[in-house]
Formats: structure tokens, sequence, C-alpha cells
């Protein structure tokens, strides 16, 4: 069912599903994990809690976007959950990122911003 | 790993749906583990909590609707599959047929608007006031760094400024990452025509370092301003830019007249950017010499000081290394610092003090009461409104409508209730800020810059939008469950839902009561405590007196003589002008009227001098004629002369507290003592006053000593000038007078007596009042409530009144029955009022003037008030039931 989806169906991601699913391109997060990278990648600006992050997560997972990992370090909260991109999470994020820098060439085309 | 989570968050979590729980609880738990696990400051605690019970609250509301909102679609779908188009329609159809339906039970939709935008409007104007006091950061960045440095007496506790001597200690064992001292004055821009006082603090180099400020325009301070050969910059603040320069660009440059020497302002800080709170102008505090004797000394506390955090240092480790620093100081000075230590303060909690965070609570957890009372009411009124309508809905029901149509319904009336009640919170919150920053004692710290709060409207909105949309549905519920026949065929309101709602209509009223009468006996407890302040003896007559301050600029004025010729020469001009009764002039006024004195240390002549025979004591300094114009009367002996000067014996007056801690067994008229740190001159003591209230109406006695001004010639002075008539109206004669004498001497901080008595007395008045009037809602929410279940009970029971009258049961048959119905329900809530009362009372002991926070008069006026208001709610219902004509009640069934 998943497979037969085209990414582009689900565009444009929300901001921060966008932030959440580029933090998990990364490597394999649980919930605070996420929350500190978005933290760091914008200045403090988007503070994620649980309820609300939790709630992205069930929708992502829904949408076939990311999965819950099996392995973990054994020292670890086995209350934890770990997240990493499925394929189809990979290839949404990458269209989106696409669509995001066709409209920053456009910006850069009609002067809004300087050129990279 | 087993970190427990606070209660809170596990109740609250345990409110998400099971399902949810299920899959994301655990990963959630340890989620909050670690978001618990960090923060150093209460402030960050704070925070944290506010946004994860935000997050929580939102986060159950919206899963919980969220099973609701499938339903209905997918219930809609399969029914009618309507084009977005029509579903508009219908809600707008849906929002019309609500408003219609609310206008037509008008007493219950404006009894329930009401409520909730009293409640949310309080609690929001009062969150507004604490978050931009006390939860706002100071606009430094990473202001969570800077700290005040201050010198702590070990065993009292007490805290004072610090000396230069430690400061150098800091500075150059590097102990912070940039650290200060300053001295706060009040400086005359003068130079045009009518001179301006403002507030100004000479700093030392890294002061706008440790501050971490940069300037808006121009530039801080730079260490080339510093040497005393250097022209003397100045910083001004943006509050001054625009109101003195009128914002002009070209500012920075500009020479300006301070204190008659021409000074360049480099530059001008952001708004609203100030240390001192209240300061507007900054320049360099310059000294020849570091090796000053008078910086040396560790008990010279005369400096301020304000200092950033080395990186990589805690408050702890900084805690640590200042300590070990002032044992030194001890070990090298041990006669004057044993039991001296120095610390470093958060500088939210050395700005804020004690009384205006425990103030500001204590009104935020009014208001959640009020709010508290009002979501009851709200659930007592829409279960009222659900039981009146059992039948129409049933009608409706029989009829055809479907269950989610009625829950539609019942929810769009509950969301326009709580949209028009929040639109009307809002403008009453607006308002309410408003007042509260006009009326707010000046000495509360960012009171202007409160506003108005949205997230925290959002919140109360949200938390009783969500009980009127809860109790809202109970009806479409019912009305789904209820069997129409049953419905229909018999009075529906006399079936078991009938009874059991009645069941939890009363707990709530009761719980309404009890949460009454908390606020209740809060706002007595105050209002006692403002009487007993109106009461106090402030030692003089305040009436018709008039208060301003000067300051003699140092170029003009700088020997002894040249002050004290002034000083004197204006108290003189001022007592020949007809309607002045009397005019002195002192360093410092009472009941906190400003000015400035020392604090000193005083010894007895013939004791050694160590801590325990020092006295501390006030200084201050006063003209001849001083205590005439306040009416302080003068116990013994006399006042100053004009022969007591610079030639003549050192001489003092006392007050009586200084009289009894001196001498406690003697007479201490002629008796001479000195100050024994620094002036080490024995005064004899002339005249002993009466003791005069100093901090303000609520201040408790202390040791207060004046001497001439002759004698101790300061360049500042406040005039004390009695009228005959209303004090205000000579204030033109003031002003002319001084102008007659110098154009550049500025008349400032003008105020009558009876305005700082008032202003003493401002922050009590205000928390009183504020505990009043949300008093007064909660008891009249709680009389709604009480007339609400009595009317209902009545309205319930008619067909039963009906057969007892006609079977001969009297009137007061009647009236018994009411009173049985409402007294278990009235007790029950003050009782569990009262006790909690006295649980909670010890939170406001400190904010009590003479009143035992278990004040027996202020429990029983308020269980009087509340038995009194009872008893009226139930007066109409009652009188109702005792005229119901058997036969109209028998035959509306």
């Amino acid at each position: 069912m998943k497979s037969t989806r085209s990414p582009d169906d689900l565009l444009p991601l929300k901001p921060v599903e966008t932030l959440i699913l580029s933090m998990l391109a990364a490597g394999d997060r649980h919930g605070y994990g996420i929350r500190q990278d978005v933290l760091d990648h914008t200045r403090g600006k988007i503070e994620l809690e649980a309820g609300s992050l939790y709630r992205l997560i069930r929708r992502m997972e829904a949408e076939g976007l990311i999965e819950a990992s099996v392995a973990r370090r054994a020292d670890d909260d086995d209350r934890r959950i770990y997240y990493h991109l499925s394929s189809f999470g990979r290839r949404v994020i990458s269209a989106e990122m696409l669509r995001l820098r066709e409209l920053v060439r456009l910006a850069e085309d009609r002067r809004l911003i300087a050129r990279a | 790993m087993t970190t427990r989570l606070p209660l809170a968050v596990r109740a609250l979590m345990r409110l998400y749906p099971l399902e949810f729980r299920e899959r994301y609880g655990r990963a959630m738990a340890a989620f909050y583990v670690e978001r618990f696990a960090d923060h150093r400051t209460f402030g960050a605690r704070l925070r944290t909590w506010r946004r994860v019970l935000a997050d929580l609250v939102i986060g159950v509301t919206l899963e919980r609707l969220r099973g609701h909102r499938l339903d209905a679609l997918q219930l809609a779908s399969r029914t009618t599959p309507l084009s977005p188009e029509d579903q508009m329609s219908v809600i707008a159809q849906e929002i019309v047929h609500a408003a219609r339906s609310l206008r037509k039970s008008l007493s219950f939709s404006a009894a329930a608007v009401l409520t909730l935008a009293l409640g949310i409007g309080s609690t929001t104007a009062i969150f507004s006031v604490v978050e931009s006091v006390l939860l706002a950061p100071l606009p430094f960045p990473h202001a969570d760094r800077i700290v005040v440095p201050q010198t702590r007496n070990v065993t009292t506790g007490e805290m004072s400024w610090v000396s230069y001597a430690d400061f150098m200690d800091w500075r150059d064992n590097k102990v912070f990452d940039q650290v200060a001292v300053y001295q706060r004055t009040e400086m005359d821009l003068t130079g045009s025509d009518e001179p301006v006082r403002v507030s100004a603090a000479a700093v030392s180099p890294q002061f706008f370092g440790a501050l971490g400020s940069a300037p808006a325009r121009g530039r801080v301070l730079q260490p080339t301003d510093f040497p005393v050969d250097a022209a003397r910059a100045i910083v001004i603040s943006d509050r001054l830019w625009r109101n003195q320069f009128g914002g002009r660009t070209d500012v920075v440059g500009l020479a300006v007249e301070v204190n008659g020497i021409k000074r360049p302002v480099v530059g001008v800080m952001p708004p609203n950017t100030r240390w001192p709170l209240e300061a507007d102008l900054w320049v360099p505090l310059r000294f020849s010499t570091e090796q000053d004797p008078d910086l040396q000394r560790r008990d010279n506390l005369i400096f301020e000081a304000v200092a950033r955090l080395a990186p990589g240092a805690s408050l702890e480790s900084t805690r640590a290394r200042m300590a070990l620093l002032a044992e030194r100081a001890v070990a090298a000075n041990p006669r004057i610092r044993k039991g001296v230590t120095t610390v470093p303060v958060p500088v939210m909690e050395w700005a804020l003090g004690t009384t205006t965070p425990r103030a500001l609570w204590i009104l935020l957890g009014a208001v959640g009461l009020l709010l508290l009372i009002g979501c009851v009411n709200v659930a007592n009124l829409q279960l009222a409104r659900a039981t009146a309508r059992q039948r129409e809905l049933a009608v409706r029901t029989a009829l055809g409508a479907s269950r989610l149509r009625l829950m539609r319904q019942m929810l769009i009336e509950s969301a326009v209730l709580a949209g028009v009640g929040g639109a009307l919170a809002l403008a009453l919150a607006y308002w309410m800020v408003k007042v509260i920053v006009t009326v707010a004692p000046r000495d509360v710290p960012r009171i202007d810059t409160a506003t108005l709060n949205l997230p925290a409207l959002g919140f109360a909105l949200a938390i009783s939008g969500a009980v009127a949309l809860l109790f809202g549905l109970i009806p479409a519920l019912h009305a789904g469950h209820a069997d129409p026949h049953l419905a229909l065929g018999d009075g529906g309101t006399r079936t078991s839902t009938g009874r059991r709602g009645t069941q939890i209509r009363r707990t709530l009223v009761a719980v309404e009561l009890a949460l009454s009468v908390i606020l209740l006996v809060g706002a007595g407890l105050a209002i006692r405590s403002i009487a007993q302040l109106r009461r106090v003896d402030t030692g003089f007559d305040t009436r018709n007196l008039l208060t301003g301050s000067i300051a003699l600029p140092s170029i003009r004025y700088g020997t002894r003589a040249k002050t004290v010729a002034f000083i004197h020469q204006l108290r003189d001009r001022l007592a020949s002008q007809s309607g002045v009764e009397a005019v002195g002039i002192s360093s410092a006024s009472p009941l906190g009227g400003g000015g400035f004195y020392l604090g000193r240390s005083m010894v007895a002549e013939g004791r050694a001098v160590s801590n325990a025979t020092e006295v501390p004591v006030n200084w201050n300094v006063a003209t001849p004629g001083y205590f005439a114009a306040l009416r302080a009367p003068i116990l013994r002996g006399r006042d100053f002369t004009a022969r007591d000067d610079s030639a003549s014996t050192p001489v003092m007056i006392v007050n009586e507290t200084f009289a009894k801690l001196m001498f406690p067994n003697d007479n201490a008229l002629g008796k001479r003592a000195m100050s024994s740190r620094d002036e080490k001159v024995y005064r004899e003591i002339v005249g002993i006053v009466r003791d005069v209230k100093y901090y303000g109406a609520s201040d408790s006695p202390r040791a207060l000593v004046w001497v001439p001004y002759a004698q101790n010639p300061w360049p500042f002075g406040i005039i004390t000038l009695r009228t005959h008539g209303n004090p205000v109206n000579a204030i033109p004669l003031v002003r002319a007078e001084l102008r007659a004498m110098d154009r550049g001497v500025a008349l400032a901080n003008v105020a009558t007596m009876a305005d700082a008595m008032s202003r003493s007395m401002a922050g009590d008045r205000l928390l009183a009042v504020l505990l009043a009037a949300f008093a007064s809602l909660a008891l009249v929410l709680a009389a709604v409530g009480i007339f609400g279940v009595l009317s209902y009970m009545i309205e319930r029971r008619m067909h039963e009144l009906g057969i007892r009258i006609a079977l001969g049961a009297q009137r007061t048959d009647v009236v018994r029955l009411v009173v049985r119905e409402t007294t278990p329900m009235v007790f029950a809530g003050l009782g569990i009022g009262l006790l909690a009362s006295a649980g909670l009372t010890r939170f406001v002991r400190s904010m009590l003037y003479q009143v035992a926070p278990n004040d027996p008069l202020t429990f029983v006026g308020v269980a009087a008030v509340l038995a009194l208001v009872a008893i009226l709610a139930a007066l109409v219902p009652t009188r109702r039931a005792s005229r119901v004509d058997p036969i109209t009640a028998l035959r509306a069934d």
C-alpha cells in the first residue's frame, strides 16, 4: 500500500515535521533527544513538549515516515522509544527539501535574498 | 532510572486515552525524567512546569476530542456525504440556532458568560502582571548568569552592600567574568530654564560588560573615560534620550550640562535596559587612587555591585570562591570582619525582593481560586440547563434528530458561550492590567512593563472553555441514552438522572462555598491589616506638610561654608513667607519619603568599641526647626539652634528608641556617643525626640540620630514645609524662592506627607482591594450557585409541594424543607472552607500588620457574611415554594 504512495502527496510538510525528520536523518533519536536536537538547531526557538511531540510522532508513524527502532544500548532507560526514518520518510524529506530549494532559488532570483 | 514523576504530571498523563497511553505513556515518562532533571534556577523550573502542564492539558483535550471528531466525521460521511460548503453552511446555521436558543434563556446565558469573563479576565490580568514582574527575564543577554555580590552577616542573615576592598579581591582574583561596583545618586540636568533631576549611577569600568548590554547608539563607557583628567563622559537611557533630548539623532557627541558641568554624551542604551532599574544616566566612578584608606576599609560598605559569572562557573562554585576570599579578609581584619562573609545573589532574586513576589503569588492564588469557582459555576449552570432541556431534547430525539446532531448543537452552544465570555474576558483583562499598573505602588519593580499576556488568556480560556464544553455535552448524552417514551411520558425531571444531577450540583455548590470562604478569609485579613495600618501613630502630624528635595552641584557649592549658608538661607527665606507655618530641612524624610541617611554604628562614651556595645543607627542631618515643622515633639532637651555650628560642641538629637537602646537604665540627655567606625567624634545628646515611622507606616522602631547641617554639611536636603492651608498651593512659592537663590538647583520629588503616608500603604491597600474584589465576585458566584440549586429543587418538587399543601401542610413546613435542603450544603462548604483557610493563612502571615493569621474576628465575620448570603440566595426560591398554588402545581403535569 504505502509503496504506491508518492512522496509528493504529503507535501508540503509542516515546518516542525520537516525539522524532526531532518534530525532523524542523522540517526536514531528518542523523544527527548529529538527535543534537544530541535532546540539546538533552532537556537532555542522551538521547544517541543512531550504531548505535542508524541502526537506528531504518532502521525508520522501512521504516515509511514518514521519507525520505532528495535536495537538499543543495554544501559539505557528501557522506557525510551528510539525512532528512525523509514525509506519512504527519507524520500519524503528529500522531496520536501527539494521543494524548499526551489523556493529559495525563486527568492534568490527575485533578489529577496542574496545568493548563498 | 526510578525517578518519580511529579504527581500532577502523572495525574494529567492518566487523562490521555488508554490507546495513546499504552503506546507512548512510558516513552513520555522517560521524556519527563530528562525534562525535569535539567534546571538550575527557580525561574527555569517554573517555566518548565508552565510549559509541561499547558502541553499536557492541550494534549489531553485534543486527544479526547479526537475520538469524537473522528466518530462525527465517519458518521456524517456514512449518512449524508456533505460537501465542505454544505458542512460550513450547516455549522453556520447551528451557530445561529445556538445564539437564538441562548437568547431565549437570557439569564442563564448572561450568568454563564459573566462567570467565564470574570474568571478568565482576572486570572489573565494577574498572571500578566506576574509574568512581567516576576517571570520575564531581565533585558540582558544570559541574564541568569548575572549576580549581585553582597555582604552577609552570618548570624542575622542580613545583607548589605560591599566594600571596595572586597570588590578589588574579586576583580584581581578573577572570581567573575566581569565585576563592577557602582553608587546610585541623583544628578541635575542643568543649562535649560528648569533644571531636571534624574536618577544616575557612577559605575566602575566593567559595569556594562557585567550586564552584557550593548548601546543602541554610540558606545558604553570605556577604560579611557575613567582617569580623573579624562572628559566626564556620560551614557544615557533610552527614556532620557526621548524625554529630554526629543530623540534627536545627533545626541552622541552632544555636550550636556550635568550638575553645572558640560559632559559629552557618548552613548544611548536600548529601551528598558536599565540597571539599577530606575537609572537614566551613567557616569564613570573615578578615584585618583584606589589606595585611598576609605576604599581599603573592609567595613566601608558603600558600594553596590553587579557581576557576571565566570565561564564554566556555577552559582555554587562562585559562592565558594567568594567565601574563601571573605575568610582571608576575616583573618586579616578580625575586629571588623568577624561573622561577615560575601555571597553572590541571583540578580532576579535581588531585584524583586521578598514582598512583591509574595503579594503577587497570593493574588495569583486568589484568581486561581476565582477561576476554579467560575468553572464550578459554569458546570453548575450547564447542569441546570441540561435538566431544564431534557424534555426538549427528548422531543427532538423522538422526532428523529440524531444524537450526533444534538451533540453538535450543544457543543456549538457551549462554544458560543465560551467565545463571548472569552471576548469579554479579553476586554476585562486589558482594562484590569491598566488599572493595576496605574495604582500599583511605584516601588514594584518593572510594573510599568506589564502588558496583557495572551498565552495566559488562552490558558484560562482553554480550561474554562473545556469545562463549559464538557458539561454542555451532558444533556446531549442524556438525550441519546434516555428513552424518548420515558422522557415524554413521565415528568422527565423526576427520573433518577435528575436526582443524581441534583447531588452533583449540591456538591458543586459546597465546593464553591468552600473556595469563596478561603478568598473571603484572605481578603478579611488584608482589610484588617490595612485598618491597623491606618490607625498607626506615625509620631508626627502628617497633615498640611509639603516635601521636596534639592541637591547642590559641587561645582558651585564646593565648600562646607557655601553649602551650609545655602541650606540655612533657603530655610530662613521660606520661613518668612506668608502661609508657611514652619519649615525645616533634613537629609531624609520619614514614611519612606526618600533622601539620604547613613547606616552607622555608635558607641556610648566610656564603653569599649565592640560588636556588643555598638548600636546600629540611621544617621541624618537636619536644620533647626525641622522637628517643629514635622510636629514631632522633642520630649526632653532642645532643638538645634543657629549656635550649633562647626565651632561649637558637636551635638545630636536622638529618638526614644536610640535612647532606650544606648542607655537602657539612664537618662540619655546630656550623654555622649560617637560613630565608632568613621566619624569617631563624641557628640552630646541635646534633645530626645519622639519615635517617628521611618521607612513606612508598618515600620518597627529603629534608632535614629540627627546632627546639624552646620556640623555635617551635606549638599542635599529635603525641604519639609508646614502650611496653613493646602500644602500643594505652596509649591510655586518654594520654586520661586529657589529660583531666586540659584537657577541651577532643581526642586524634585515634590509630594505632600499625606501622599507619602498613602504611598507607604499603597501595596497593602492594593492587595486588600484586589483580594476583596475577588472575594466578592466569588461570593456572588456562590450565591448564584445556591440560588440555582434551590430554584431547581423547588421546580422539580413543585408537584410534591402542591400535594403537600393541598393536604394541609403549613407554609413553615415548606420553609423547613428548603432549610433542610440548604443547610448541609452551606455547612459543608463553610466548614471545609474555614479549615482550608486555617491551613493556608500561614502564606499571608508575613504580609499582615498586627493581625494574627488566625484572627478570630475575620473567621467569625466570614462565617457570618457567608451565612447571610446563603440566606439571601435562598430567600426568593423559598418564597416561591411557600406560595405554590396546589391547583396550578397539580395541573402542570
